[in-house]
């Protein structure tokens, strides 16, 4: 009964953290907002594996029998039964995420374009006028521009759009939008799983512009790019439900505005973060340990930690302060076609 | 022994590529029974031109049309510049499917008049 109100309580704290989450928007950095929806997905994903392990283990307690003989191990296994199912249903929505993104991913073509490095992250240059510039992975992650994109913009604008991909790669952001779209797949009718994933493609595009904001050293000419390529595209769906153009607007008031850091935001993510490692960890390691509670729970919250963590890497942009000139454009490869 | 080989941005093995070449030369649909009598070299069973013709289509690269009770196969494509900008075309249309794609630099700009408008105001601003 104890573990399953302490499964119980990770599950509503997973389920009702999203909406915690979306208050501290625009005054807590965008890496922690990350941090935190991976974090969200994650305990959500796991709150079944808790709730079946607790169920298997009341099916063994002798007693606990039910009504008629039998019905322990009837309960045990169904709901390791269960729990393969929710294994499996993981691993369908990962198999066939995988597949559309190598749809994006014609290494074929792509290593028959020309290609340039950018702080060393492959850049491929398509012959498409449409406007494209995006990241592609989750294996051997690497930018695709089209040549329309680059037509279409100035050489400082250039470098802005491709400081922004190549920060999405430098960042392994393909690798955690990828796991955000497995886990939230096997989660799809879950509005909270659907307002975590969003929330994290959100988040990792502010971290990107954050650091285009670093390379170019002026936020309005970031702000300008979005904003030309935002014009000249066709719209492009984001991947997230509820599509409008909050997202957008969301970068775009940062960017505008940049938020002060505030003491009390960061303490309240943090103190979300915590609690959310802490659900994810009870609801994974509760059920199955092979050895003592504490190792598995401390190697657990290791593991989930650094898993969540992996949003938080990167320089953190205080105040949006120019960068020093010159750099920038020192950096810009020279190969490109104009 | 197979050598991959890229064609207008598809990767082809020997086998696949020669077939392709037949089709391009041949100008007009052809049966898996032309294209077995016009592999020059050893002769190739009828399945196996099958199975590599039903795999060049299946990669995109040939279409078929039905005839009777079997398939002709044409090139998608007239030329390997064709084939490759039918490719991009291909990408472009990927890049659309936000599953395919993790990031772009600009997604989710819906039919909203006011954002528009928003980013005029910023594309104008100290634009060249």
């Amino acid at each position: 009964v104890r573990s399953f109100l302490v499964v119980a309580g990770a599950t509503t704290l997973a389920v009702a953290a999203p909406f915690a989450a979306d208050r501290l928007d625009g005054r807590a950095s965008p890496r922690i907002g990350a941090a935190l929806d991976l974090l969200e997905l994650i305990a959500l994903a796991a709150a079944p594996v808790a709730l079946l392990a607790c169920l298997a283990g009341a099916g063994r307690d002798p007693g606990l029998h039910g009504p008629f003989p039998g019905s322990g191990r009837v309960t045990t296994w169904s709901a390791l039964v269960l729990a393969a199912g929710w294994g499996a249903r993981i691993l369908w929505s990962a198999r066939s995420a995988l597949r559309a993104t190598r749809r994006a991913r014609p290494s074929e073509l792509l290593s028959s374009v020309p290609t340039v490095r950018w702080d060393g992250i492959p850049v491929h240059v398509v012959p498409a006028t449409e406007p494209l510039a995006f990241a592609v992975g989750p294996r051997r992650p690497s930018v695709v521009v089209s040549i329309g994109l680059l037509r279409i913009l100035t050489p400082e604008e250039r470098t802005a759009a491709l400081a922004h991909e190549a920060a999405h790669v430098r960042r392994d952001h393909p690798w955690l939008l990828f796991v955000a779209d497995v886990l939230a797949e096997a989660l799809r009718p879950l509005p909270s799983a659907a307002r975590a994933q969003r929330g994290l493609r959100r988040h990792l595009e502010a971290v990107a512009d954050d650091e285009a904001v670093l390379a170019v050293g002026d936020p309005a000419l970031v702000l300008r790019t979005i904003a030309r390529v935002g014009l000249a595209g066709s719209p492009v769906p984001s991947g997230a439900p509820l599509a409008s153009g909050d997202d957008l607007r969301y970068r775009i008031h940062r960017l505008l505005h940049p938020p002060a850091p505030s003491r009390a935001a960061a303490a309240g993510a943090g103190g979300l973060f915590l609690a959310l490692l802490a659900a994810a960890v009870a609801s994974l390691c509760g059920g199955f340990h092979p050895g003592p509670l504490w190792a598995a729970a401390v190697a657990c919250s290791v593991a989930l930690a650094w898993v969540a963590g992996r949003p938080l890497a990167g320089p953190t942009l205080s105040g949006l302060r120019p960068a020093p000139t010159g750099d920038a454009r020192e950096r810009r490869p020279g190969g490109l076609p104009s | 022994v197979r050598k991959p080989r890229v064609v207008g941005g598809y990767r082809l093995g020997t086998l696949e590529a020669r077939v392709l070449e037949i089709l391009w030369s041949a100008g007009r649909p052809l049966s898996v029974r032309e294209v077995t009598s016009l592999l020059e070299g050893r002769r190739l069973a009828y399945t196996t031109v099958m199975t590599v013709l039903a795999r060049l289509h299946q990669k995109g690269v040939v279409e078929r049309v039905p005839s009777g009770r079997a398939y002709l196969y044409r090139p998608a494509a007239r030329t390997p510049e064709e084939l490759a900008a039918k490719r991009i075309r291909e990408l472009v249309e990927a890049a659309r499917d936000p599953r395919a794609v993790l990031a772009h630099l600009v997604t989710d700009l819906a039919r909203d008049p006011e954002l528009r408008q928003v980013l005029e105001e910023l594309a104008r601003e100290r634009g060249p």
